[in-house]
C-alpha cells in the first residue's frame, strides 16, 4: 500500500498546464499544438463536437497515453515524461470519471467504491465500509452497495464511476461525458454534484462534454476544440460569458445546436461532384 | 495534525488543528478509540483550526459517534469552517452528529443534555 503522496504544488494556482501538444495518426493531426491551463478550484469544460479529439486529449491528460509531441504538467510534473511509478504517485491525487462508468463486472457497486480505498490507503475496512456509504449517498443511491453493475441502469452506473472516483477525496476530478446519457433530472443532479464538489469543498474539475446545457451550468472557464476543417485546434477559450459573446460561426454553429453552418454536415456541391467523378 | 486535550468536570475537549486525510485520520482514530474504551461521558471536538477532512476522517467521527452511543456517550462538534461544514452537510452528517457555531454554544447544549 503506497502512502498518500506528497502535495507537491507549483508555487502559482496553476494544477494542469498543456504546452504545444500534438497528438497525430498517420500523420493526421487530431490534436495540434494546444496551450491551456487550469486554476485551482475552476471548473474546465472541454467542448467539440464528435471526432474532435476530447477523449484522446482527457487520455493524454490522465497519462494514460503519450502525445506525439508536447508537454502535460500536472500538479507541476510533466506526465508525458513521468515513469509508470511517477505516474501512479500522481494519480493518486486525481479521480476519473469514465464515460460509462468502467465499472468491474463481477464486483458490486460497493466493492467497485471501495477499491481505490483499498489499493492506495491504509484506511481499516470497516471505515472504508462507511466511505463508501457515504459516497453513495452523495450520488444518490444510498442502499446499492451490494448490487452489482448489471443490475444497475447506464445512470446509474455513471453515478457510481463518479463515486469511485471521488472515493479518495481527489484534488482534480477528470469527467469524460458525464451527463450524456442521463435523463434531465438526473443531468442537474450531477451537474450540482460538480458544483458542490468545486465550489464547497475546493476540488478542480476538468470536464469533457458536448452537453450545452450542463456545460454553462458548471463551468467557470470553457475551451472549444475543433473538428472538420479546424480540427485539432482550439477554435475559442475564456468564461462562460466570453464563450457566449464570441462571434466564430464555428462555436457559435456548436452553441446554438444548428444544423447549418460551418461544422459540415455534408461536402460543399463542388466537392461533392469531384468525390461522384473520382475514379478508384 | 495537532491535538489538545483538557477535561472540565465529565466534558472532554479536543482542540484539533491541521487537515484531518488519510495521513493523519488513523492518529484521530487512535485517540478517539482509547476515549470510547474509557467510555468518556462527553466529547467536544473543537474543529475552529481544522481547515479540511477529508472521507477517511468523516468515518473515524462516524465511528466514534458509533462507539459512544452503546455507552450513552454525547459527542458535539463545534467551530466548524465553511468548507469543512459542506463536507458534513454534502453526506448530510450534519443532520447526525451535534453541530455548533462555537465551543460555548456546545458546552451548553452538552450540559443542557441537547447535543
Amino acid at each position: 500500500m503506497s502512502p498518500t503522496p506528497k502535495k507537491t504544488n507549483p508555487p502559482s494556482d496553476v494544477i494542469l498546464e498543456v504546452k504545444d501538444l500534438v497528438q497525430s495518426y498517420n500523420g493526421r493531426a487530431v490534436l495540434n499544438g494546444l496551450n491551456f491551463k487550469v486554476r485551482k478550484g475552476e471548473t474546465f469544460v472541454i467542448m467539440g463536437g464528435s471526432g474532435c479529439g476530447k477523449t484522446t486529449l482527457l487520455r493524454i491528460l490522465i497519462g494514460a497515453q503519450k502525445p506525439t509531441s508536447g508537454s502535460v504538467h500536472l500538479f507541476g510534473e510533466d506526465i508525458t515524461k513521468a515513469s509508470t511509478q511517477e505516474l501512479d504517485r500522481i494519480r493518486l491525487r486525481f479521480g476519473m470519471n469514465f464515460q460509462f462508468g468502467a465499472l468491474f463486472q463481477s464486483m458490486t457497486v460497493g466493492e467497485n467504491i471501495a477499491l481505490p480505498l483499498q489499493e492506495h490507503s491504509q484506511v481499516d475496512p470497516s471505515l472504508i465500509e462507511m466511505v463508501v456509504k457515504m459516497k453513495l449517498e452523495l450520488v444518490g443511491l444510498t442502499g446499492f452497495e451490494n448490487f452489482k453493475p448489471a443490475e444497475l441502469s447506464g445512470g446509474m452506473r455513471k453515478r457510481v464511476g463518479l463515486a469511485r472516483a471521488l472515493a479518495l477525496d481527489p484534488e482534480l476530478l477528470f469527467s469524460d461525458e458525464p451527463t450524456s446519457g442521463l435523463d434531465p433530472v438526473m443531468t442537474a443532479v450531477v451537474d450540482q454534484l460538480t458544483l458542490d464538489s468545486t465550489r464547497k469543498i475546493g476540488v478542480t474539475a476538468v470536464v469533457v462534454s458536448h452537453d450545452m446545457t450542463s456545460c454553462f451550468r458548471i463551468a467557470t472557464h470553457m475551451l472549444m476544440l475543433g473538428s472538420g476543417p479546424r480540427q485539432g485546434e482550439i477554435i475559442a477559450e475564456g468564461t462562460p460569458d466570453e464563450i457566449r459573446a464570441n462571434p466564430d460561426p464555428f462555436l457559435q454553429q456548436f452553441v446554438r445546436g444548428e444544423a447549418d453552418g460551418p461544422i459540415a454536415f455534408r461536402l460543399s456541391q463542388d466537392d461533392y461532384l469531384k468525390h461522384l467523378l473520382q475514379e478508384g | 495534525m495537532e491535538i489538545k486535550e483538557t477535561t472540565e468536570s465529565s466534558l472532554l475537549i479536543l482542540v484539533v488543528s491541521g487537515e484531518i486525510d488519510l495521513n493523519h485520520s488513523p492518529a484521530l482514530r487512535t485517540i478517539l478509540r482509547d476515549k470510547a474504551k474509557a467510555k468518556t461521558l462527553q466529547l467536544l471536538l473543537d474543529f475552529a483550526a481544522v481547515p479540511y477532512v477529508d472521507s477517511s476522517g468523516l468515518a473515524t467521527l462516524i465511528e466514534y459517534y458509533q462507539s459512544s452511543k452503546a455507552y450513552s456517550g454525547k459527542m458535539a462538534i463545534c467551530s466548524l469552517v465553511p468548507r469543512v461544514r459542506s463536507s458534513f452537510d454534502l453526506v448530510r452528517l450534519s443532520e447526525v452528529f451535534a453541530i455548533f457555531p462555537d465551543q460555548a454554544e456546545a458546552r451548553k447544549a452538552l450540559a443542557g443534555g441537547s447535543a
